[in-house]
């Protein structure tokens, strides 16, 4: 990266952290209300049908790690687990956690530990509540597959990064007829989970997943920078566009 | 304390790094290599552990009387197998890389044969499942670039219209993706953010 591009993007980031403060500490916060998702409704939905009739979650993390490009994607399965969990605590059977990573597994595995600690259970058992199913892309989606055929499932959460091989998860999940949601920042694991799931959050939803699910005025707040930034970005190739037909650029 | 302590070590390592970045050929970018040597070691780590604890998953589905899974057996046996040749020809010799990579090569592209089969499928279900309008959207351009990427349109490429419309939806594709990327790069970014300023905090347990 050439050090204007770097001067570019090190205003840009002033220009984020200037409006999150001063969306954080206003009350202007308060006065927006963010549109709620249909699929994230689904999705509550489904998680109390299956605490009341005792059937599984099984959420999948994805497979990048956090030191990589992807790394983003999978702190927001992160959260989306952590908001699930909270959610499913009352569940006499606990969500089952895939990854496809190792650092995105020890921390699963810490969140599940803590549900447990605070359920007062035996806190051995979350290792198999969260593993890794696999270390490379098709393995992880193999290795997935068991836990998406489970009977005693009902519902499926796919968040993370997750390339077009989602479909294989969302066949079996779909042959046993258990509600799915998918999120993921790749564009063809996007096209190919909009074809096969009950519901799939395309672009930058995956990121409002977190807001979405819990009332942690932080993420609100980020949501509403996210969708600041977007019609900045919108202003900014319009004006672009204008300056080209008149012949400015 | 301990959350206190952690937060301090997040934001000055997520603000060494950025400013590492911003500053190349400086001590600050020796810095950031050095954490990201660091975090390179730690997923490593993390790696081998996670496999370790995905056979003891394997080991105690097994030995379980309740929810048995017929395929861990066949993991552990593989598993052993491909750990004790490892170890005992090391991890170059020839033998152990053409039987690692054969292996590897061959289960995944059985899936990857499965996978095309089972896309192929989806796109017939497709239309009885959803019956809204981006559904329509998404099955007219799906045959549209069908079409186009076959080539079948390119004999009427010598006709000026039918050239500006190819090259038109040819251009398509590619805003429809960087509009998505931007999207997602700018959610990315916040997120980041989040996690560096210990707004958000997924290392830590409560």
């Amino acid at each position: 990266m050439s050090s204007t591009t770097l001067s570019f993007f090190l205003i840009f980031i002033i220009i984020i952290l200037i409006a999150g403060s001063v969306f954080y500490l206003s009350s202007i916060k308060n006065r927006f209300e963010i549109r709620k998702y249909s699929s994230i409704l689904n999705l509550r939905k489904s998680i109390g049908l299956s605490i009341e009739h005792g059937k599984g979650l099984h959420i999948s993390l994805g497979k990048s790690d956090l030191n990589n490009i992807h790394g983003a994607a999978s702190l927001v399965a992160l959260e989306t687990l952590n908001q699930i969990i909270d959610q499913s605590i009352l569940s006499d059977n606990p969500p089952v956690t895939t990854a496809g990573s190792g650092d995105l597994t020890l921390l699963a595995q810490s969140k599940h530990q803590n549900v447990l600690i605070d359920k007062s259970s035996s806190t051995s058992d979350f290792h198999s509540h969260a593993y890794l199913s696999g270390a490379t892309n098709l393995s992880y989606i193999a290795g997935g597959i068991p836990p998406s055929s489970d009977e005693d499932l009902s519902t499926q959460i796919f968040v993370g990064n997750i390339g077009p091989e989602i479909g294989l998860l969302l066949d079996a999940n779909q042959k046993k007829n258990h509600f799915s949601l998918a999120a993921t920042d790749s564009l063809e694991g996007q096209s190919v989970s909009y074809a096969f799931s009950d519901d799939a959050l395309l672009g930058e939803e995956l990121f409002a997943i977190p807001a979405q699910l819990s009332n942690n005025s932080i993420f609100k707040v980020s949501l509403l920078i996210q969708d600041l930034l977007r019609w900045l970005v919108i202003v900014i190739i319009l004006f672009v566009i204008f300056f080209k037909l008149v012949g400015l650029l | 304390m301990k959350k206190i302590f952690l937060a301090i070590v997040s934001f000055s390592s997520g603000l060494l790094l950025i400013l590492g970045l911003f500053f190349p050929g400086t001590i600050l970018d020796s810095i950031r290599l050095y954490i990201l040597d660091w975090a390179i070691i730690i997923g490593a780590i993390a790696l081998a552990i996670a496999i370790i604890n995905l056979f003891s998953v394997h080991w105690n589905k097994v030995f379980s009387n309740e929810k048995r899974d017929y395929g861990s057996p066949f993991f552990i046996v593989g598993f052993i197998t491909f750990v004790l040749i490892g170890i005992l020809l090391g991890p170059n010799n020839q033998f152990f890389v053409n039987l690692t990579s054969n292996t590897i090569i061959s289960v995944e592209s059985s899936l990857l044969a499965v996978l095309a089969l089972t896309l192929s499928l989806a796109c017939f279900r497709f239309f009885t499942r959803k019956q809204n309008l981006l559904a329509i959207v998404f099955g007219i351009s799906t045959i549209i670039f069908l079409l186009l990427f076959s080539g079948i349109l390119s004999l009427g490429e010598n006709i000026p219209l039918i050239k500006t419309l190819i090259n038109a939806l040819n251009s398509l594709p590619v805003a429809g993706s960087t509009g998505i990327l931007i999207g997602i790069s700018l959610g990315a970014i916040l997120t980041s953010l989040r996690i560096v300023f210990g707004f958000d905090r997924p290392y830590d347990r409560k």
